[in-house]
């Protein structure tokens, strides 16, 4: 559905200076800065998926989005959806994908919900009858009717989403970019969002690009994940490749009898006899034992732990995926530091991990 | 022409925008009979003691007396007339871009399968339509009573003639707003180039003083600028107080600028595009 190659965008800057006399110097300075915001990067996204793009704040997502949705040109390489190129074909891609900016409504401001979206209708073209038909299933997932007939100044942000959710939606399009969808909003109304992004992919197929700071939409929604640091591609597979890859380590937490009186050091030493890295010790009124589910398994680990005590009760957690994308970001920036062979082809990079 | 209707929701759309503040119309329209009313008392004493000069009496002098070739009956109805015109290049298309322009929000079009000074083409033909109506339409219908009472109907060729050339400001004031509005790409000062240009743009145009009250020279030069198009060209082309080859004249100059003012926003607009393009939104 999407494929991206070789993408490369570099912005173009008249150079400034500080202070005063440096404000004055611009002005007539010819000097430019080049600042490369997305840097080699391929891509491809089947139809139906639901892609997760990662990225620290400046990592180039945002300019990635808008390469895709044809609002940018790249300064060298393709991008190509549904077999358009957008920055070529702008007004017939941008009648077959949606759009939505968290931080920023694309609905009228003054005018109900229900106005925005007649014209939208309007500018997309849709069938009365298809309309009817896609607003009855957008109000059932994302419950519009309660503020249908209020100005978009005087929504929340939480409806304001929803409600930009289903401006993005009423031509149903074949891609949808969510740049940021749950940003400020809390823990329901986030859930909520989720299970209509969950239901819209399900139910039409849609494919998805989702942008998020929030680890927790990307575990819930995509199997297949992107992360871009500094423009670069640094992993693209996915979520229980980059687990197996990453995500090794387990923690087991576990409530014991007589926890006052026990004594970890021999529980310890018997772990590091299973795998040389894990460690058992006593944290608040938890005994906890950590280890890397590659080296030893976990029955094992559990056989040692119902050996050396008693177990009331006890959890397995898996390592979040906000640690295994902060460690993705240190060995790219590691790699980048280490050999400039490795970095200079995010491929290469990509393979590695 | 495909694909028309989903522009003419702008229309609707921005119509019923305007109707939702009705407040702000109201005080837009007293707002705008003030200059008018203002001119309307002042140009009667102009006229009285014009007509006193010339030795009639002060208060039946009015009547008689031409001043530039204006009557005071033909003066009242030019001044309506302003109204009517300003009522038709009314709007703040160049405003509304200025603010998509300084807040990125234009990118988003960009995302949209639309034709952005189209869209904004038909939004700002809702917000003249509401003024036509409110204002021009009332002015229009006064403009008649004046001159019709005065004996100085307009002929039908005036007519004509007047309504092409008021066509052609409104679009010229289009094409002209639109331009401004991307200014806000090089300035980031728009308020004061807005309020500055509003300022100019009254005296120039011919709203606030005839043109013909200008010294010669001040007004063979004047004629020639765009403001000239919007207002006292169509006054004189329906007023019939040119004929000929200077009426022909400025309706020329008016095509012209509507002409030179469309290519100059056409290009405008593709310089931003590929700016945005280039430089990011």
């Amino acid at each position: 559905m999407i494929r991206v190659d070789g993408l490369c965008k570099t912005f173009k800057a008249p150079k400034r200076f500080p202070g005063l006399r440096g404000a004055v110097k611009g002005l007539f300075s010819r000097e430019y800065t080049y600042t490369t915001a997305v840097d080699d990067v391929s891509f491809r996204i089947a139809e139906g998926e639901v892609v997760g793009y990662i990225g620290a704040n400046g990592a180039g997502k945002s300019t990635t989005i808008k390469m895709m949705t044809g609002i940018l040109t790249p300064s060298a390489g393709r991008v190509t959806v549904a077999g358009v190129v957008p920055y070529e074909n702008r007004m017939l891609n941008a009648s077959r994908i949606g759009v939505v900016f968290g931080q920023r409504t694309q609905l009228w401001w003054d005018l109900p919900v229900s106005e925005s979206l007649s014209l939208l209708r309007d500018i997309y073209e849709v069938k009365p009858a298809e309309y009817q038909e896609r607003l009855a299933f957008l109000n059932g997932v994302l419950e519009l009717d309660e503020f249908m007939m209020s100005p978009v100044r005087t929504l929340s942000l939480g409806q304001r989403m929803r409600a930009d959710l289903a401006a993005s939606l009423i031509h149903r399009p074949k891609v949808l970019y969510l740049d940021e969808p749950t940003i400020g909003l809390d823990a329901i109304v986030k859930e909520r969002v989720r299970g209509a992004v969950k239901e819209l992919n399900r139910s039409y197929g849609t494919t998805i690009v989702l942008t998020t700071h929030d680890l927790a939409d990307i575990e819930e929604l995509c199997r297949h994940i992107i992360v871009i640091d500094r423009g670069r591609k640094v992993y693209d597979g996915t979520l229980p490749e980059l687990r197996a890859a990453y995500g090794r380590g387990r923690t087991i937490r576990a409530h014991i009898a007589g926890f006052a009186s026990f004594d970890p050091a021999a529980l310890d030493a018997a772990l590091k006899a299973l795998d040389p890295g894990a460690s058992a010790r006593k944290e608040a009124d938890e005994l906890v034992a950590r280890f890397d589910a590659s080296a030893t398994g976990i029955a094992k680990v559990v056989q040692a732990l119902m050996a050396a005590c008693e177990i009331a009760d006890y959890t397995v957690e898996e390592t979040p995926i906000e640690d295994i994308v902060k460690r993705i970001y240190a060995e790219a920036r590691r790699d980048v530091v280490a050999g400039d062979s490795v970095a200079g082809d995010p491929a290469a990079a990509a393979g590695r991990i | 022409m495909a694909g028309l209707r989903r522009y003419l929701a702008f229309t609707r759309n921005s119509f019923a925008r305007i109707l939702s503040y009705r407040a702000t119309v109201l005080m837009y329209v007293l707002g705008g009979m003030t200059q008018p009313l203002i001119l309307f008392f002042l140009w009667r004493a102009v006229f009285a003691g014009a007509g006193a000069a010339e030795g009639g009496t002060a208060a039946g002098g009015a009547a008689g007396t031409v001043i530039n070739g204006f009557s005071f009956p033909q003066m009242v109805g030019y001044l309506l007339f302003t109204v009517l015109a300003g009522s038709l290049i009314y709007g703040n298309a160049d405003e509304v871009i200025a603010n998509e322009v300084m807040d990125g929000s234009i990118a988003m079009n960009l995302a949209r399968p639309l034709d952005y000074r189209r869209r904004i083409f038909f939004d700002h033909l809702g917000e003249v339509l509401y003024n036509f109506i409110a204002i021009g339409l009332p002015a229009l219908a006064l403009v008649f009573v004046v001159l019709g009472s005065a004996g100085r109907f307009p002929s039908a060729a005036n007519l004509a003639l007047g309504a092409l050339s008021l066509a052609m400001a409104f679009f010229l004031n289009f094409y002209y707003r639109f331009s401004l509005g991307l200014m806000a790409m090089v300035t980031t000062n728009m308020w004061g180039l807005t309020r500055l240009e509003a300022v100019v743009a009254n005296f120039l145009s011919g709203a606030l003083i005839p043109l013909a009250f200008f010294p010669v020279w001040a007004r063979e030069a004047v004629q020639f600028l765009p403001y000239a198009s919007l207002v006292y060209a169509p006054a004189m082309a329906f007023l019939g107080m040119l004929r000929g080859a200077e009426l022909l004249r400025l309706l020329a100059v008016q095509a012209a600028w509507v002409l030179a003012f469309r290519a100059l926003s056409g290009a405008a607009w593709r310089g931003l595009t590929r700016r945005l393009a280039i430089n990011g939104g």
